[in-house]
Order: C-alpha cells, then sequence, then structure tokens
C-alpha cells in the first residue's frame, strides 16, 4: 500500500530525519510504500495541498508551526496550514511536530488542527517518531509526553478559562504592557481588569498580584 | 515814691536720681536753700555741690547740677561761684548740644546781670534765652524772657518797646491761661503808661491787673502792690483822696506791719506824702519820720532816700530851709553811696530847689547827669535793637532753614516711599519670576526624568527584542537544526561494534539533552515575567555603575523586594535620583572612597535611602555645609522627607534620607 506523506517544515535537515523515519518503516515492512513530497515553506505547502485535493490526496502530513509565513500573509505559521489540510482533505491525518512546548500554543493548536498526532521535537528520538507514524497510521491519536502531561494538569479548571482568559495570561506573561492589552485583545481596559479580577478569584490569588497570578497560571499549564 | 516791680524767676526742677554721689549733691543743694541758715553756710554748701558734681561722670546729669546750682549761687549772690558755674553749665550744655540748657544757663546769666544792673549783659542773655526757647517752641518760657526784656526796656525808658513785648508775652500768658503772669504783665503795662503820664490808661491796667489777681491762690503782698501802684497814679493826677483812700485801704485790708515792715512804712510814707501834696500837714512830720525810723532799722537805703527827700519837701514848704539841705544832702549822699541814678537825680532837682545858694550849680550836676544818663539809655537802647534786629534776622532765618528742612524732609519721605514702593515690585517680580523658573525647573526635571525613563524603556525594549530574537534564532533555528540531526544520526545505520552502536546512541541522547537546555536557555531569554525590576532600579544603578568606573569606587545596590517603583510618583523619584547623584559626586570629589552602598527600604510606606561610604569623612560640626549637602537637605524638603549625614574622620559617610511614599495608583506593568 502506498501512502502519500507531505513533509513540511522549513529545515531541510528536519524534513529529511522525517524522511528517514518513513525509508524506516517500509524497511521494516515491506507492504508500506510511502510517496514523500517535502516543501520548505507556507506557499508550496499551499500548492501541493491544494494540488492534491484535485487529485488522489494526500494521508499524512507531518506539519512544523513554525515556518515561514506565505508572500500573500494570509498564512501566518503551520496552524494556518494545519486549518487549511482540514477544509480541503478531511480524510488527511495530521501529525504536528513542533519545537513549541508552551501551553498555551499547544492548545490553541489542538483546538484549532486538532491533529491526529502532536510531537514536541525535543521529546521526540528516533523510536517515538517511528512509533508515531505507527499509531496514527492505525487511526489511533498518539500525543508526545509533553502535551499528555498538559492535559492533566489542566483537567481541572480548564473548562472555566475561554480563548480571551487565556490569551490575556499569556499576554501578561510575556510582559505585555496594560496600557497595550486593549490593542491586542478585542476588549475594553475595565473588560480586561475585569477579567484580570475573575482570574484572580479562580487562581485564588491576592487582588494586587499580577506576577502570582502569571506564575501560578503558568504552573497550572495555561501559559 | 517807689515803684515795685517783679523779675520772673524760673521754677526749680527736681529729677529723682539714687545714686550716692547725687544723693549728696542733692542734699548739699537743699542745705544751700535752708533759709535758716546763715548765707556764708548756705554758700559753703552750694560750694560742695559744685565741687561733687564737678566729680560726676555722667555729663547728662553734670548738667543738671550745674543748672541747679547756678540757680542757687544767683540767689544767693555768690558771684565767684556763680561765674564758674554758669560759664561751666554753658559751655557743657554746647558740647552736649542740650539746646534747652543752653537756654536755661542764658536764663541764669540774664538773671544775674540783671540783678547786678548789668542791664545790656541782662538784655543780651534774656535775648538768647529767648531764641532758644521759641526755637524749642516752650511758650510759656518764651513768654517769661519776652516779659524780662519788656522789664528791662521798661527801666531803660524805652516805654513803647516794652509795652511791644509786653503784650506778646500777655497773648502767651492767656493762652496758657498763666494768670500770675498775666498780672505781672497788666501791672508793668500800668507803671509804663504811669510813665508816660497817661493815667486813665495806667489806672485801667493797674485794675485789669487786680483783676488777674483773684483768680491767683498765692497772693503774697501783690493785692497790696498793686493797690500802692494805683495809688501812685491817683497821686500824680492829683487825685489826693483817691490817692489816699486807696493806699489806706491797702493798710486797713491787711496786717502787712507784720509781713513786710517796709513795704508798710512806704505805704505810710506814700500816705504822708500825697496828704502833703493835698496841702495837709496834720501829723505828716510824724508820719514821715515813722518811715523814717522803720526804713533806717532795716537800712532800706532806696526807701530811706525816698522819705529823706520828702522830709525836704515837706521842710522847704515850712520854709525850714535848713532842714530842707540837710535832708536833701543825705538823700543824695545815700543815692550816691548805692550808686543809684534815678535818686541822685531826684536828689539833685530837689537839692536845686531848696538850696538856693547852690541851685545853679546843682541844677548844672543833675542837668549833666540827666544828659549822660540819656546818652547811656540812648546807647543801651540802640544796642537792645541791635540784639533784636539780629534775632529777628536769626529767627527768620531759621524759619527759612525750618521751612526748606521740612521740605527736603518731605521730598526726602517721598523719594523713601517711592523707592522702597519701587524695591518692593521689584522684590515681588523677582519673586515671581523665581516661582516660574522653579516651577519651569521642575517641569523640565520632570521631562527629563520621564525621558530618561522613555530611553531606558526603550533601551529595555531593544534589550528584550534582542533577547527575543535570540530566544527565537535559538528555538527556530539552532534547536530545529539539531532536532534534525539527531533524529537523522537516528536513522543512520551504524555498523559497528556494540560499544560502538552505544556510543552513537549516546551522543544522540546527549544531543536531545542539549536541545534541552537550548529551549531551556531560550525560555528564559523569553521569559520576562521575573524581572519585574527594571526602569528606576536600572537607572540608578546605570548611574552608580557609571559613577563608580568614574570615583575608582566598589559598588553595591541593594533594593527592598516590597518596593514598586512604578507606584512612586515621579517627583519622588526624580529628587532620588538627584539627591543620589548628588552623593555620588561629593563622594567621587572628595571622599577618596573604595567602596559604596547603596540601600533602598520600605518601612511601612517609608522609603529610606542609605548611602554610605568608606572615605576619609568629615567633622558634621565643624564643616561648613557644602552646596552638595545643602542641594541634598533642600531636595530632602522637597519631599518633606528627613536628611540625616552621620560622618567621621577616615571611616566614612553615611546619609540617610527618608521620605514618605503615600501613591494609590493601581497601575502595574509587568
Amino acid at each position: 500500500m502506498v501512502y502519500n506523506v507531505l513533509i513540511v517544515d522549513d529545515h531541510p535537515i528536519i524534513a529529511d530525519a522525517y524522511k528517514s523515519a518513513f525509508y524506516f518503516l517500509s524497511s521494516e515492512n515491506k507492504h508500506l510504500n510511502f510517496n514523500i513530497t517535502v516543501v520548505h515553506n507556507s506557499d508550496d505547502a499551499i500548492i501541493k495541498i491544494t494540488e492534491a485535493s484535485k487529485k488522489n490526496g494526500i494521508d499524512i502530513v507531518f506539519l512544523d508551526i513554525s515556518i515561514p509565513p506565505s508572500t500573500d500573509g494570509k498564512i501566518l505559521s503551520g496552524e494556518d496550514i494545519g486549518i487549511k489540510i482540514r477544509e480541503l482533505l478531511p480524510k488527511c491525518k495530521i501529525i504536528v511536530a513542533t519545537t513549541f512546548n508552551d501551553n498555551y500554543r499547544i492548545q490553541v493548536i489542538l483546538k484549532n488542527v486538532n491533529p491526529e498526532g502532536f510531537l514536541i521535537k525535543n521529546d521526540v528520538n528516533k523510536e517515538e517518531l517511528v512509533t508515531s507514524i505507527k499509531m496514527v497510521l492505525d487511526n489511533s491519536p498518539y500525543y508526545s509526553k509533553s502535551v499528555l502531561e498538559l492535559f492533566r494538569k489542566q483537567a481541572s479548571i480548564d473548562y472555566r478559562l475561554d480563548k480571551i482568559d487565556r490569551q490575556l495570561l499569556y499576554e501578561m506573561s510575556i510582559g505585555t504592557k496594560m496600557k497595550e492589552l486593549p490593542n491586542i485583545i478585542p476588549l475594553s481596559m475595565t473588560g480586561i481588569e475585569k477579567r484580570k479580577k475573575n482570574l484572580k478569584v479562580l487562581f485564588d490569588v491576592d487582588d494586587n498580584d499580577d506576577r502570582s497570578l502569571v506564575l501560578k497560571a503558568k504552573e497550572k499549564g495555561f501559559i | 515814691m517807689l515803684t515795685v516791680v517783679f523779675c520772673t524767676k524760673k521754677p526749680i526742677v527736681k529729677d529723682g536720681f539714687q545714686v550716692n554721689e547725687i544723693d549728696s549733691i542733692t542734699r548739699w543743694i537743699q542745705q544751700s536753700q535752708n533759709r535758716k541758715l546763715d548765707l556764708s553756710d548756705r554758700k559753703g554748701a552750694l560750694q560742695k555741690a559744685y565741687d561733687y558734681t564737678n566729680a560726676l561722670s555722667i555729663d547728662s546729669i553734670k548738667s543738671n547740677y550745674y543748672s541747679k546750682i547756678s540757680f542757687e549761687a544767683d540767689n544767693l549772690n555768690s558771684e565767684v561761684l556763680f561765674r564758674d558755674v554758669s560759664s561751666k553749665a554753658l559751655s557743657l550744655a554746647t558740647t552736649l548740644r542740650d539746646t534747652f540748657k543752653i537756654g536755661d544757663a542764658h536764663w541764669n546769666y540774664a538773671s544775674f546781670y540783671s540783678k547786678k544792673e548789668a542791664v545790656d549783659s541782662a538784655y543780651y542773655h534774656y535775648h538768647e534765652a529767648y531764641k532758644i526757647f521759641k526755637l524749642l517752641k516752650n511758650e510759656y518760657f518764651t513768654a517769661k524772657m519776652l516779659y524780662n526784656m519788656g522789664f528791662i526796656q521798661g527801666r531803660l525808658k524805652d516805654y513803647t518797646g516794652s509795652e511791644v513785648l509786653m503784650f506778646e508775652a500777655l497773648t502767651i500768658y492767656k493762652k496758657l491761661n498763666k494768670n500770675i503772669n498775666i498780672y505781672q504783665c497788666y501791672n508793668y503795662l500800668g507803671l509804663i503808661y504811669m510813665e508816660l503820664e497817661e493815667f486813665e490808661k495806667a489806672i485801667y491796667y493797674h485794675n485789669k491787673a487786680l483783676e488777674y489777681l483773684k483768680k491767683v491762690d498765692d497772693k503774697g503782698t501783690y493785692i497790696e502792690w498793686s493797690l500802692n501802684n494805683l495809688g501812685l497814679v491817683y497821686q500824680k493826677m492829683h487825685k489826693y483822696e483817691e490817692a489816699i483812700e486807696i493806699f489806706e485801704k491797702a493798710l486797713n485790708n491787711s496786717n502787712l506791719k507784720k509781713r513786710d515792715l517796709n513795704f508798710y512804712a512806704t505805704f505810710i510814707d506814700n500816705i504822708a506824702y500825697t496828704k502833703f501834696l493835698d496841702g495837709d500837714t496834720l501829723n505828716v512830720a510824724e508820719e514821715f519820720n515813722k518811715s523814717l525810723k522803720i526804713r533806717d532799722s532795716t537800712k532800706y537805703i532806696s526807701g530811706l532816700t525816698i522819705v529823706k527827700r520828702h522830709l525836704s519837701e515837706f521842710y522847704a514848704a515850712k520854709f525850714d530851709t535848713f532842714k530842707a539841705v540837710q535832708f536833701a544832702n543825705e538823700a543824695l549822699s545815700l543815692a550816691n553811696q548805692v550808686e543809684n541814678n534815678r535818686d541822685k537825680l531826684e536828689s539833685l532837682l530837689l537839692l536845686s530847689k531848696v538850696d538856693i545858694k547852690n541851685a545853679s550849680t546843682y541844677l548844672a550836676n543833675y542837668v549833666h547827669l540827666n544828659d549822660s544818663l540819656q546818652i547811656e539809655e540812648r546807647k543801651i537802647r540802640n544796642k537792645f535793637t541791635r540784639i533784636r534786629f539780629e534775632t529777628d534776622e536769626y529767627i527768620d532765618k531759621t524759619e527759612e532753614l525750618s521751612q526748606q528742612k521740612i521740605l527736603i524732609s518731605i521730598g526726602a519721605i517721598i523719594i523713601l516711599l517711592l523707592l522702597s514702593f519701587a524695591y518692593f515690585i521689584k522684590v515681588q517680580r523677582s519673586k515671581n519670576k523665581e516661582l516660574i523658573f522653579e516651577r519651569e525647573q521642575q517641569k523640565s526635571n520632570e521631562e527629563i526624568f520621564s525621558l530618561m525613563l522613555k530611553q531606558q524603556s526603550k533601551l529595555e525594549e531593544g534589550r528584550l527584542n534582542e533577547r527575543h530574537r535570540i530566544a527565537e534564532d535559538l528555538h527556530d533555528g539552532v534547536l530545529g537544526k539539531i532536532f534534525g540531526t539527531r533524529l537523522g544520526l537516528g536513522f543512520l545505520k551504524i555498523n559497528g561494534d556494540e560499544s560502538t552502536i552505544e556510543k552513537h546512541q549516546f551522543y544522540i541522547d546527549e544531543l536531545q539533552n542539549i536541545e534541552k537546555e537550548i529551549r531551556t536557555i531560550s525560555h528564559e531569554l523569553k521569559s520576562e515575567v521575573l524581572s519585574s525590576k527594571i526602569d528606576f532600579f536600572k537607572i540608578i544603578e546605570n548611574l552608580i555603575a557609571q559613577k563608580s568606573n568614574l570615583g575608582g569606587f566598589e559598588y553595591k545596590m541593594i533594593a527592598d523586594e516590597e518596593i514598586h517603583w512604578d507606584k512612586i510618583a515621579d517627583e519622588i523619584k526624580i529628587n532620588l535620583y538627584r539627591i543620589i547623584q548628588e552623593a555620588l559626586q561629593n563622594i567621587i570629589k572628595y571622599a577618596k572612597a573604595t567602596k559604596v552602598d547603596l540601600k533602598f527600604e520600605l518601612e511601612y510606606n517609608i522609603l529610606i535611602l542609605v548611602i554610605k561610604d568608606n572615605g576619609i569623612g568629615f567633622n558634621t560640626i565643624e564643616k561648613r555645609k557644602g552646596i552638595g549637602i545643602k542641594n541634598i537637605q533642600s531636595r530632602t524638603n522637597k519631599l518633606n522627607g528627613i536628611f540625616k549625614v552621620s560622618s567621621e574622620i577616615n571611616v566614612g559617610t553615611t546619609i540617610f534620607v527618608s521620605c514618605s511614599i503615600q501613591n494609590k495608583s493601581n497601575e502595574y506593568g509587568v
């Protein structure tokens, strides 16, 4: 059986490693054959996806999140490509492989792309990479260790935080000034203050202590 | 005939000094005033008072006593002492520029010369005193001087001149309600008009005098004197009966015999003489003799001369030429004895009438004496005129000068007012300017600070951006490449023995560890949540780092974690910055320190700054405050804070600044 594989990564050396993994699989099992295409940027990725959607489709995509944006500015990261894939190739299985391990980004990606496989590059070694491909081909999802841990940590509070709460915590954590927040988050200053207050109640920290809030949110895996 | 006049004497002024020497001087003066003592004893006492006074050291007190002693010496007719004291009194008063005392000394002189019949000298001194009292606006004394001057002029037969002065004095006395003085003026005016033979007027003034006398408490023998003078006027008018009536009225109304024997004799003489003039010779001789006897016993020579002339006239009328000539001659010799020119003249005139044989000689003598006296009087009168003229000129000049003075003073005051007003405005303006300047300075200070902050935050931003870039590069670039390399290595089929394969796997794992490390580093580079101590603390750190390079000292800087610099007002931060700058400047300039500790502490909203060095120190008590210390003080004052500096030679200096940070800004930029 021949699988159409698309590898999206701006580092040729990584793309090469993924390729090696697929070759390794087919060397183990003669029945598995992979038709591998490699692209290094968003533009190429979108072209390939569009082409494939009109022809014979793609079975597995290895998707890197931080790749150079498209020239028309519509595609900013691998995340957007993932959304595009889900739109054009609903049957395609996506394995996100990223160096990000900050919880917020991971959650956003999980929410928007909902990939069958989620690899944090640093967790991954040869065996795991191979296993992840196998698992995904077997129709069971595969998540890296860090992602699983995140799921566990969040279980308690998760349902109460919406996207804006998370974004607010995230912005606070990267040191964004309060004054600039209304430009980033679609809320007024008072709205932001209100949310912040609610978050403080939720995380059980002092009213004045923004720093503790950020630390607690981090500990709980929201950032 | 006798006319009676009074020369005004001045009152004795007493001061109350309680010093020993002064006490004894006062005692000696009091003793000299004691009428129960002998004249020589009294003079001795006054001499002692004078000697003590000479020993005094304070000129003003000395001057007071000279004045008193001079007055008393005049009273006691002690000529030598008087001249001595008065000259000293005058010169001392002149050196002290005590104008009143100068006038007083002149008065004493005048009274002294008046007694000595040296009328021109007396007049001169009265005039000097008059000028001074008039300048001093002492009206009472001015009037007294006028009276005395008029008195002297009257005696020299300058009746019109005398009259003018009397009226001047009278005007002042009336204003001041000095009844006794008014009485004296009227009395004298009565005498003047009698001399001028304007008898009606004389009677009018004498009656006026008596009228005013009713208002006087201590009348003495004034009533009798006035009645005597009035009687004499009637006598001159040949109204003998009225005259006798008045004389007798005076005699009957009082026990004059006891009070003033001489005066009593005068009345007897006058009554007898009037009777004689009236042609009534009954008992006249006895009465003349009675008067003669009394006057002989009291040695009242002037009175004696008069009664003897009366007797001579009486005997001439009785054609007893011998006795007439004898009495007339006795009168003349008595007049010669006391040098009384008036009596001399009268006696000579009488002799020329009674002594028929020598009539021409006496007449010639009379004419000669009269002429010479008149010439003398005229001379003196001219002198008076000159003195008065000079005085008038002097007064005019003084008035002019005083007017000028007033004008100058007014001008000066106006100019002064204008100047002070201008000065006030100028001060106000410069104050305003200063305020505006201060405000501007404050503003620019704040601007500088905010610029500094902005620059700092730009710097910080740049630094942050750079960190982000590095982090991203590490994360996306390096990390990805290592990851790729690691996986690539993992898929490589390594041929070799087991240990080589093991090593291969180890290096791959090691690469994974390196990745982890890089990730951590990248993360930390990005994460700014822990470094909230930026801005002000950074600014101060930059400052001290820069200064430590300049001053060659090491530094340590600590800030309390509790301090939220963002919440502290810019004004406080600006001033703290300047204080630290100033303190560090001082350390570089003077302290020669090798170590500087800077500490910020927070205690219940009080921010405490401590800057400690290990330099040479200084003596905080001896050393004058330098501009640096003063600046720190004034900046601390602006913060309503407390500033302390303690220093020990060769140990170092510590500066404490504390101030309250009451600020409720909730803004927190992480």
